[in-house]
């Protein structure tokens, strides 16, 4: 990577050093680089559009705070999602909001986006595929926020169990159980539609 | 030779890729010749599909805007003193909350412990004197305690002049009992 | 930050010990001496002074409604487990003090009122090391008096 090439060209650490040195563009280029990701896994934890928005950008002023103790013994990436994957867990604990809750106030879950190639295709096929992606949303939601993070992690970012590990701050034996009790719970709700 | 529980118990670890040489080889022998367990696997593989579906479409179309705009304004107005000062204390380790809490509870503990070994007077200021048995041998006597200074008093009071047992010898008013 | 989890674990079984080592230590005290403080204060309302030397109980002389408290007398004692220490009190009265044990940082005392050879009280009590007992009633010299009863184990 070019040291002194522009901004979309350095790594991930050569523009955390510009921001410990104040560059805000530095880490507007890293917050570009990362708050999809970032926002896809915060959302599959908490389950609620609005929210994961409100704890994306949270995590990401707290990134801001700390880069300057920021040393580089993980990777950036790891780093961020650590403190998101911790509040977006802290959330939950503390709100602890009900499927019914939510839908009764008109903010229910996010419904699955249609792929415009299917619709109309094959409708029973449709039916089913809403079906499962209904049973497995509420299935997740049903999970304690702890399983949830480590599904989410698996499933999207496709962690390692030690990376995972890492970012949690707990063992690889804890993420593999916690993986297996996930699964086997979704399992169980998805037992007649597949 | 592992069981088909022990082999359905490792087929997420197996499918992504973190069980052992050893332990791989047998689950992916014991599949050759399991249709139960081969179905299973199946399953897990439709439920990975499906999550990684689900999840990231639900995620989609969240525009940069509206992340950086707050994080943007945030950043540029200057933290309060106190924010400053959490940031500088606050070392990230929420994950660890029971290992924090327990810290801090021993620390209190510990200080605790100073306190009352030795600062005996602050904590006699602070404890109420325990009356575990009290004989007045027919006299009336209270026991009362004020809760403001933490005092315990045992108060014996003067018989009446007219009791039976004051003696005829006894002095007038001095003793009494 | 599995090993920053078990270093932070540590902590709370470190401070902890002090708590045992100081049980270890209650329980070598057994066999100690116990200093045993009996101050014995007239309560009137024959005048409105208050004795200076007085200063660290005027909160608690408070509780009870006499214009003056002048320290008449003061005595200490030493004394082991279960031995009794006698204090002559003002009036032809005495006060006999017999330490117990200790209970968590709490002496359990024995103590006697007598007037003559008859005792106008007993009771058994258990304060903390440098707390005091009110013992009140007795009438003297026009009012009454007020036994301050502490103690400490050495």
């Amino acid at each position: 990577m070019a040291k002194t090439g522009t901004i979309v060209e350095l790594s991930d650490w050569e523009l955390v050093q510009r921001c410990q040195q104040g560059q805000v563009s530095a880490f507007q280029e890293l917050v570009s680089r990362h708050y999809q990701k970032v926002f896809v896994v915060v959302q599959g934890i908490v389950n609620h559009r609005e929210d994961a928005m409100d704890i994306v950008q949270d995590t990401f002023l707290r990134v801001y705070r700390k880069i300057s103790g920021f040393k580089g013994d993980s990777s950036f990436y790891t780093w961020v999602y650590r403190i998101a994957v911790n509040l977006a867990i802290d959330f939950k604990r503390q709100k602890k909001r009900a499927p019914m809750e939510l839908a009764e106030r008109g903010e229910g879950y996010d419904e699955p986006v249609e792929d415009p190639d299917r619709i109309g295709s094959d409708p029973g096929r449709d039916l089913q595929r809403k079906e499962i992606e209904r049973r497995l949303l509420a299935a997740i939601a049903d999970l304690t926020p702890d399983h949830k993070a480590v599904i989410v992690l698996r499933a999207i970012e496709g962690l390692s169990y030690k990376e995972i590990s890492r970012l949690l701050g707990c063992s690889e034996g804890t993420v593999m159980s916690r993986l297996h009790y996930a699964r086997k719970r979704l399992l169980e709700k998805l037992d007649s539609v597949i | 030779m592992m069981s088909c529980g022990e082999i359905k118990d490792s087929l997420g670890a197996w499918l992504d890729q973190e069980l052992d040489a050893t332990a791989a080889a047998q689950v992916r022998a014991h599949l050759e010749g399991c249709a139960a367990c081969l179905k299973e696997k199946e399953r897990l593989e439709f439920l990975d599909a499906a999550l990684k579906r689900v999840l990231e479409s639900r995620s989609a179309g969240v525009a940069f805007e509206s992340i950086w705009g707050a994080v943007e304004r945030s950043i540029r107005k200057p933290a309060p003193w106190y924010q400053r000062l959490w940031d500088r204390i606050d070392i990230g380790l929420s994950p660890l909350r029971p290992a924090w809490v327990l810290s801090v509870a021993a620390v209190l503990s510990l200080g605790a412990f100073f306190l009352v070994r030795y600062l005996p007077e602050w904590s006699a200021r602070n404890s109420f004197t325990f009356v575990e048995s009290l004989d007045a041998h027919g006299a009336n006597v209270a026991l009362f305690r004020d809760s403001g200074s933490r005092t315990t008093v045992i108060w014996l009071f003067e018989p009446p002049e007219d009791q039976d047992e004051v003696s005829e010898e006894a002095p007038a008013a001095s003793t009494g009992f | 930050m599995r090993f920053l989890k078990k270093r932070l674990l540590l902590v709370p079984a470190f401070s902890l010990a002090p708590w045992f080592f100081g049980a270890w230590l209650d329980a070598g005290e057994v066999a100690q001496q116990v200093e045993l403080r009996i101050g014995s204060i007239l309560a009137s309302n024959q005048s409105t002074d208050f004795d200076p030397r007085l200063a660290k109980l005027k909160n608690q002389l408070k509780v009870f409604k006499y214009q003056s408290y002048k320290l008449i007398k003061e005595d200490h004692q030493q004394a082991g487990w279960n031995a009794d220490a006698n204090f002559e009190i003002p009036g032809g009265r005495s006060l006999v003090v017999a330490p117990q044990g200790r209970q968590n940082d709490q002496l359990s005392l024995k103590v006697r009122l007598l007037e003559g050879e008859k005792p106008l009280l007993d009771t058994t009590v258990r304060l903390k090391e440098g707390s005091n007992l009110l013992l009140g009633g007795p009438p003297h010299e026009g009012g009454v008096l007020i036994l301050s009863i502490s103690a400490s184990a050495k």
